[in-house]
């Protein structure tokens, strides 16, 4: 992706994302999951809640409330500024295309996750799960009956 | 277009309310995101009315509140701290205030009081930690060394240095780390409050309370002139703890309104 197409893709405010894994601004390096500061909790939900596709703003919140049983309720403010420093990292991305206006408003914004978004998801959940086992070999987590770490 | 239902009132003014609240945020996030969160919140609210009531929505209004509280003041210290422009005032706001210190200093040394320099050299040094957390460290050490230096110096030359400085006490020099420290270690506390500044520049709420600020400050100079006139200052008996406390206790002031 060459810097006009990224710097037009900025002006607009849509697909903001410049490519798996590629930094913003340069055209070349491959950003790792290592690059990205540790990532917040609401971070990794707002991931999380993407894994399975687009959604908007209000959405997202809902998801997250789904997956964690109502325990983490993200407020606007806490869900936009998590979006706007994930756009700026390239973890997900702004969708173009917009759903049936006849379906949806369409002044929402939906966001995707990016190729680069699901590899440092990807590596946050090994790391929770690293976590989780060895909490377990030591005895800290006690699986209730029937559960278990494949 | 989605066929419009008609919203309950309570919640068409929540989402009006809460856009009067998103201008807590900072110009450039409220251009990018204002509209959404507003839209996101009455989403929220709309959803919790119809769910449970006038409660739900209460609810809905405390988590906000919270949100918001936590989030803007943080957004608004990101952007002071993008912002080149506030940037420069800032690192031109720490020499200046170093000359102010000093030059106070001095003429504090020479003359009376000590509340003086200790408030500026507060300010100084929060100024310092803004800018630079690391050096501020050791401007903390060398204040520290340097008071009960001057003290044991003016001691040993027999140099008259008027009260309450005259005092060979630890105690000023402790008193001066607590600027010192809190510049070091509180650069993100006081971006936050710059942020909080910033953030209610112009409401009214600010406005009245920096107008009463500037009404007590003035109360107060004047009080301390007053007090000055009344007790010559040489001849005030040398109280450490009497002084820490009338630095330290704002309540003072009500006294001397009393």
């Amino acid at each position: 992706m060459d810097t006009t197409t990224v710097k037009r893709s900025e002006k607009k405010n849509v697909n903001r994302e410049p490519g798996p894994g590629v930094e913003p601004g340069s055209s070349t390096r491959r950003q790792q999951p290592g690059d990205v500061p540790p990532l917040t909790s609401a971070v990794f939900h707002i991931l999380l809640a993407l894994g399975d596709g687009e959604r908007h703003g209000y959405a997202i919140m809902q998801e997250v409330a789904r997956l964690t049983d109502g325990h983490v309720q993200l407020g606007p403010g806490t869900l936009y500024r998590s979006i706007q420093r994930m756009l700026t990292d390239g973890l997900i991305g702004e969708c173009a295309e917009r759903p049936d206006p006849e379906l949806d408003d369409d002044r929402r914004r939906y966001y995707r996750l990016t190729d680069f978004g699901k590899r440092v998801a990807s590596a946050e959940a090994e790391r929770l799960f690293a976590l989780v086992t060895a909490a377990r070999n030591k005895g800290i987590l006690h699986l209730p009956q029937g559960g278990y770490i494949v | 277009m989605p066929t419009a239902t008609r919203r309950p009132r309570a919640v068409d003014w929540s989402c009006r309310l809460y856009a009067l609240l998103v201008r807590a945020y900072s110009p450039h996030f409220r251009e990018r995101y204002g509209a959404e969160m507003v839209r996101v919140f009455g989403d929220c609210c709309a959803a919790a009315f119809q769910y449970d009531g006038t409660g739900a929505l209460l609810a809905v209004w405390a988590r906000a509140l919270l949100d918001l509280g936590r989030n803007a003041p943080a957004d608004r210290a990101q952007d002071l701290v993008r912002d080149p422009g506030a940037r420069r005032l800032l690192f031109a706001l720490v020499p200046v205030a170093l000359l102010l210190a000093a030059v106070i200093c001095v003429a504090d040394v020479l003359t009376v009081e000590i509340q003086g320099p200790v408030y500026l050299l507060l300010l100084f040094t929060a100024l310092l930690g803004l800018a630079h957390p690391r050096a501020v460290n050791l401007w903390a050490v060398v204040l520290g060394a340097s008071v009960p230096a001057t003290l044991t110096l003016a001691r040993w030359r027999g140099w008259h240095l008027p009260y309450p400085t005259d005092a060979s006490t630890p105690y000023y020099a402790l008193l001066a780390l607590v600027p010192a420290f809190l510049g070091a270690h509180g650069g993100a506390w006081v971006r936050r409050l710059l942020g909080h500044c910033r953030a209610n520049l112009r409401t009214p709420a600010f406005v009245l309370a920096v107008v009463l600020l500037g009404i007590v400050c003035c109360y107060q100079g004047v009080g301390v002139l007053d007090r000055k006139a009344e007790f010559p200052v040489a001849k005030m008996p040398y109280d450490p703890w009497h002084s820490l406390v009338r630095i330290m206790d704002p309540s003072a002031l009500v006294f001397r309104l009393s």
